[in-house]
């Protein structure tokens, strides 16, 4: 099973396939700051 | 070791008193005539036994492999773009922190997005959200969205177009529909992910989506008129 299986069942329209077009891409930056984010709290409060 | 008659080990090489069975390989073996070794079960073993140690380089590969799925569902659920990068950090963060505990039975895909759902629902808990109040940016407007269009389009429509109105549609959905919807159409989970996912039983997931679809042809009827 892949994130772009197709689902053809029977009763499904063809416009829902339209579905599958639609992602959203993360922001490439946001692993950084939630490394930053985990450091810090691993760090303890100062 | 028991042996069909005629066929006691030696240790050695000897003739069989049938054709030698060829062992058994997986088709694209036959047809690449190379083994593949199944990487995609022992990289998720990998990955869970990172994960569990908190392993920082095993959070890099959730968010190369996962980060988009969960951005995609947390991006419908919510509607806001900046809400729904929160969303995913948040997730990844919970995911390194809960890693220890973590056992897999589900897959590592079923798990991170069941973080991202959850967060998702306290969000639209907390802020009272209404399908009214859905007023995102349409898909068209959105940067944060990529079109990926379907190889074979034939309907005579602008797929975009329609997408867009379609996005639409699903956003006016009441927020259980619309979970259903984004996991099954938009990331194309299995109803046994689902399960996992969601947390709630195969009827649930089934009935969900069946009011969601029926909510979404009255809409796209609309659509289908103005086009003609």
């Amino acid at each position: 099973m892949t994130l772009n299986d197709v689902h053809d069942e029977p009763n499904e329209p063809r416009w829902l396939r339209l579905a599958a077009t639609l992602r959203a891409a993360p922001d490439a930056a946001a692993l950084a700051r939630v490394g930053t984010r985990l450091a810090l709290r691993s760090a303890g409060p100062v | 070791m028991w042996a069909p008659a005629g066929c006691v080990s030696q240790g050695h090489e000897r003739s069989l008193p049938w054709p030698a069975r060829e062992p058994w390989r997986p088709w694209f073996v036959k047809i690449l005539g190379k083994e593949t070794p199944p990487l995609a079960a022992a990289g998720e073993r990998e990955l869970i036994a990172a994960l569990r140690h908190k392993d920082m380089a095993a959070l890099e590969q959730l968010f190369q492999l996962f980060g988009e799925p969960m951005a995609t569902l947390a991006r419908s659920m919510l509607r806001d773009p900046t809400e729904a990068q929160d969303v995913v950090e948040e997730a990844l963060e919970r995911a390194h922190e809960a890693g220890p505990g973590f056992r897999g039975e589900r897959g590592v895909r079923t798990w991170v997005l069941r973080i991202t759902a959850n967060l998702c629902r306290d969000r639209l808990r907390r802020r009272r959200f209404t399908a009214a109040s859905l007023d995102g940016p349409a898909l068209l407007d959105d940067p944060a969205l990529r079109f990926e269009p379907v190889a074979d389009w034939d309907e005579g429509m602008d797929q975009r177009v329609l997408a867009t109105r379609l996005d639409a549609a699903i956003a006016r959905l009441p927020a259980d529909q619309r979970e259903a919807v984004v996991l099954r159409h938009q990331l194309g989970l299995s109803y046994e992910d689902m399960c996992g996912t969601l947390g709630v039983p195969l009827g649930t997931i089934k009935s969900r989506l069946a009011r969601a679809l029926a909510a979404l042809r009255e809409d796209m009827r609309e659509v289908m008129k103005e086009r003609e």
